[in-house]
């Protein structure tokens, strides 16, 4: 086995995500250039956009010199988001497949994924991490099979005959009176068994593919309705397909920026990630003294803060607001508003993690403890440096799930924006704003297409991270239960 | 440096109130720079005294000196000890050199000494290859080498492992102890090893102790535990094959056996006493030999140098390792003996052993 080979192609791989990554923002820059570029009738009197005339609304745009029509600008987004949707998670696999494969997990079968690489990168513009993958497909190739390049493609032909002649030449049948009972008997569960594998496959791929479906074809149906002009969205008989050049991106531009949109996904974003912040700090601290930490009263402590799961959540609603309202600390309802406070600190902690993660911290062998405390590790220490980074698995699933229900938390928001009119409403989450948003022209009709390019929006995020992360949130919610 | 313990006692109290004396008035002195076995069937004690050592548990009574220090209410980390637990305790996410590293961050060590030191226990114990590897990406026995790397890294006073071998094959065992013993001649550290494995207890050691129930047997040499222990039990932990033990009697000065005379003890009082006989102890007596017992072979197996035969003593099945020449397959009787000194008398109801002088 050639090591020296192998680690040229390593070299090579990370050599080509340069480019890769050179690729990948050149897109989302292009992206945002044309993305930036689209343009919506807006009223010279009002300065707010006109959404009647949205669908008849075919501007021309100059790009460097050149003319392009609304269609064409249209074509030019598509395939950057298409792009965009194969090279990253490509990227992202192709990183991890190289972090973690060994030297004997090279076979022909990484060659082949090589070529198929190199054709996405061909197919996306990426030129140069085409020829570099093909050439590292050669190194693979002559890595496994000792074949440079030129043998490669003499091998080829004899290859195919070879194949060609296995599958003509029939296989000689041995007569079955042959075999004794036993051998007979044999054969024959072998071969029951063998359709029974079959048959089991077919049957759970079949299965499974139709439960994909089930989920899929929704989330399709909002992308493709989001992306629709007005007239299609309410069609009676709708597309089930449509254009590149016929997805009008505009959709989600006036969403974002004069529905608010943009806003209230920082609102969010801000929510999410200081309770979040919040929640990590107190469950890691609390989890540590319920695991670790000897003192009175321990276990009576926490049976009370496990018993207070048991209370719906909706109990505490209306004593929260008291004590966030004016009569309380004057968070909101008064002159001086604090939306965020309100919103945030009421979620900084979170029972049902701190029981998670301090059964968690209880595998975590106490010899561990010991030996950290010969080693003169103060109780911090041996907190940040030891049990964290051996939890790390769930403390990140506690992240992401924290993160998901701040990001679909309805009643609480929607209770504290609801104080104080108009200047509630610059605080609104998304879940607020998809229910309380008026998508509606002036003559009373609502514009589905908006809506759903809204609910697109704030899905997409959650879906990526789903994706990305699925390991870890399969992990939480088969521990600790759903939560929403 | 030398380790003293005096009247050393851990009483753990359970949630019901019930006391549980798991290390009982434990006295004893190791000497700078020995290996000192610690001995004992499981849940004798043993993990609970190499605690309190090290300042992870504290003593219910009894004083712990580390030379002229007493040593008994000082924090773990600051009384330099180095200890190997059971199964390592190595921490999992951190690298064979980071592992190795973690206990010199702690302590004000210069960094580009700290790396020497990392560095130059890691060649000591042989893991000089592997320092970037993650412990589970380790066998068994380089995992134990990390984990006495750790130890000894801070240069400690004191070394105390606590059955590092236990989870190791035979051979490993075999190639680790001997390591062991290496470094731990190569640095001179007072070592204090746990084991309930009386073999590598002896092979080991300097000295031995032997606990039971918290209660300190022995204190000595190994091979003088073995050629003189001081009760019964110590006799029947040591030694493979385990020794004869069983009923006899002092008739008139002398010890019979199977109703025949055997030996004269005058300094022993005609009673009723545990005997106890190492099966290699036997021999086949010369035809002059007064001392001697004729006995009916039950059984004759054959291992290599040595022939062991069965039969009956007091009507106790016994064992006895003999010379493979002086008896033959046919014999249905042989006459065996025994060095007057190795005959061990216990005391029926203490196990203490009797002086026959
Ligand atoms: N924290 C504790 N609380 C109560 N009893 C304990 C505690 N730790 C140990 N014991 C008891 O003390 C006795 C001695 O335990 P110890 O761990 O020292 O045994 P050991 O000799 O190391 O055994 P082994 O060879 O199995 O490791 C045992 O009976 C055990 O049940
Ligand atoms: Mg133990």
């Amino acid at each position: 086995m050639n090591r020296e080979l192998f680690k040229k192609s390593n070299n090579l791989e990370k050599f080509t995500f340069i480019f890769d990554m050179i690729a990948i923002i050149a897109y989302i820059v292009l992206f945002l250039v044309f993305f930036g570029m689209l343009q919506y009738p807006i009223d010279p009197a009002t300065n707010e956009v006109i959404l009647e005339e949205l669908e008849f609304f075919f501007p021309v745009y100059e790009f460097l010199g050149n003319n392009i029509t609304y269609g064409q600008m249209n074509l030019i987004i598509s395939i950057l988001v298409i792009f965009m949707v194969v090279s990253v998670p490509m990227f992202v696999i192709n990183y991890k497949k190289l972090r973690t494969r060994t030297v004997y997990e090279m076979d022909s079968y990484v060659a082949s994924s090589k070529f198929t690489n190199a054709i996405i990168n061909l197919l996306s513009l990426n030129i140069v991490g085409f020829v570099l993958r093909i050439w590292n497909m050669f190194i693979v190739i002559e890595f496994v099979k000792g074949y440079k390049p030129k043998d490669f493609f003499k091998s080829i032909i004899p290859a195919i005959k070879d194949k060609y002649k296995k599958i003509t030449t029939k296989k000689e049948k041995i007569d079955e009176s042959d075999y004794d009972d036993a051998t007979y008997t044999l054969k024959k569960n072998i071969r029951r068994q063998n359709i029974a594998y079959v048959m089991r496959l077919l049957l759970t791929y079949f299965f499974l593919v139709f439960m994909a479906l089930i989920i899929i074809i929704p989330f399709y149906w909002m992308i493709l309705t989001s992306l629709k002009d007005f007239t299609g969205a309410v069609s009676t008989s709708p597309d089930f397909f449509i254009g590149l050049s016929r997805m009008n991106w505009i959709n989600f531009k006036v969403v974002l920026e004069e529905l608010n949109f943009g806003l209230y996904i920082r609102n969010t974003v801000t929510v999410a990630v200081f309770s979040t912040i919040g929640t990590v700090i107190t469950t890691i601290l609390s989890a540590y003294a319920f695991a670790r930490i000897e003192f009175k009263g321990r276990e009576l402590l926490f049976t009370i803060l496990i018993m207070t799961m048991m209370i719906p959540g909706e109990l505490y609603i209306i004593t929260n607001f008291i004590t966030v309202s004016k009569n309380g600390l004057g968070w909101v309802g008064t002159d001086n508003n604090s939306y965020f406070l309100a919103m945030i600190i009421p979620f900084v902690t979170n029972i049902s993690f701190i029981f998670f993660l301090r059964q968690n911290f209880k595998q975590i062998p106490e010899s561990l403890y010991k030996a950290a405390r010969v080693d003169g590790c103060s109780d911090f220490k041996y907190l940040t440096r030891v049990m964290v980074p051996i939890a790390s698995p769930t403390i990140f699933t506690i992240t992401i799930l924290n993160v998901f229900s701040s990001w679909n938390a309805y009643i609480w928001p929607r209770i504290i924006t609801g104080v104080g009119g108009e200047e509630g409403k610059q605080f609104w989450l998304i879940s607020n704003a998809l229910r309380d948003t008026a998508f509606v022209q002036d003559n009373g009709r609502v514009m589905y297409n908006l809506q759903i390019a809204a609910s697109t929006l704030v899905t997409v995020p959650l879906l990526i991270v789903f994706f990305a992360f699925r390991k870890y949130i399969m992990n939480g919610i088969g521990r600790s239960g759903t939560k929403g | 440096m030398e380790l003293r313990l005096e009247n050393l006692t851990k009483i753990f109290t359970n949630k019901t109130g019930t006391d549980l004396t798991a290390v009982d008035d434990l006295s004893i002195t190791i000497e700078s720079g020995t290996l000192v076995g610690l001995l004992g069937p499981s849940g004798c004690g043993k993990s609970t005294t190499l605690f309190m050592i090290a300042g992870l548990l504290k003593p219910t009574r009894g004083k712990i000196f580390f030379g002229e220090d007493d040593v008994t209410r000082l924090a773990p980390e600051k009384r330099g000890i180095g200890l190997v637990f059971q199964n390592y305790a190595l921490y999992p996410h951190m690298t064979v050199y980071k592992n190795i590293m973690f206990p010199l961050e702690n302590m004000d060590v210069p960094r580009d000494e700290a790396i020497q030191r990392v560095k130059d226990m890691a060649e000591l114990v042989g893991i000089g290859s592997m320092l970037d590897r993650k412990p589970a990406q380790l066998s068994g026995g380089q995992q134990q080498r990390v984990a006495i790397a750790r130890a000894l890294v801070k240069k400690p006073r004191v070394l105390l492992l606590d059955e590092p071998l236990s989870n190791l094959d035979a051979r490993l065992r075999l190639q680790m102890r001997e390591e062991i013993k290496r470094i731990q001649r190569e640095t001179g550290i007072t070592t204090v090893f746990v084991t309930h494995d009386q073999e590598e207890a002896m092979s080991i050691s300097d000295k031995m102790v032997v606990l039971d129930f918290g209660v300190q047997q022995q204190y000595s040499a190994p091979q003088e535990m073995y050629n003189t222990p001081a009760n019964l039990f110590v006799a029947k932990f040591l030694g493979n094959p385990p020794i004869n033990s069983f009923e006899a009697e002092v008739k008139g000065g002398f010890l019979m056996l199977n109703d025949q005379k055997f030996m004269k003890f005058k300094e022993v009082k005609d009673a009723s006493y545990i005997l106890g006989m190492r099966p290699e102890h036997f021999k086949v007596s010369e035809k002059d030999s007064e001392e001697k017992i004729k006995v009916d072979i039950k059984d004759i197996f054959h291992v290599g140098r040595d022939t062991m035969i069965h039969f009956e003593l007091n009507g106790q099945n016994i064992r006895a390792l003999v010379d493979s020449d002086s008896v033959g397959d046919k014999d249905k009787t042989v006459d065996l003996t025994c060095k007057r000194k190795r005959v061990y008398i216990f005391d029926k109801d203490t196990g203490k052993v009797i002086n026959h002088g």
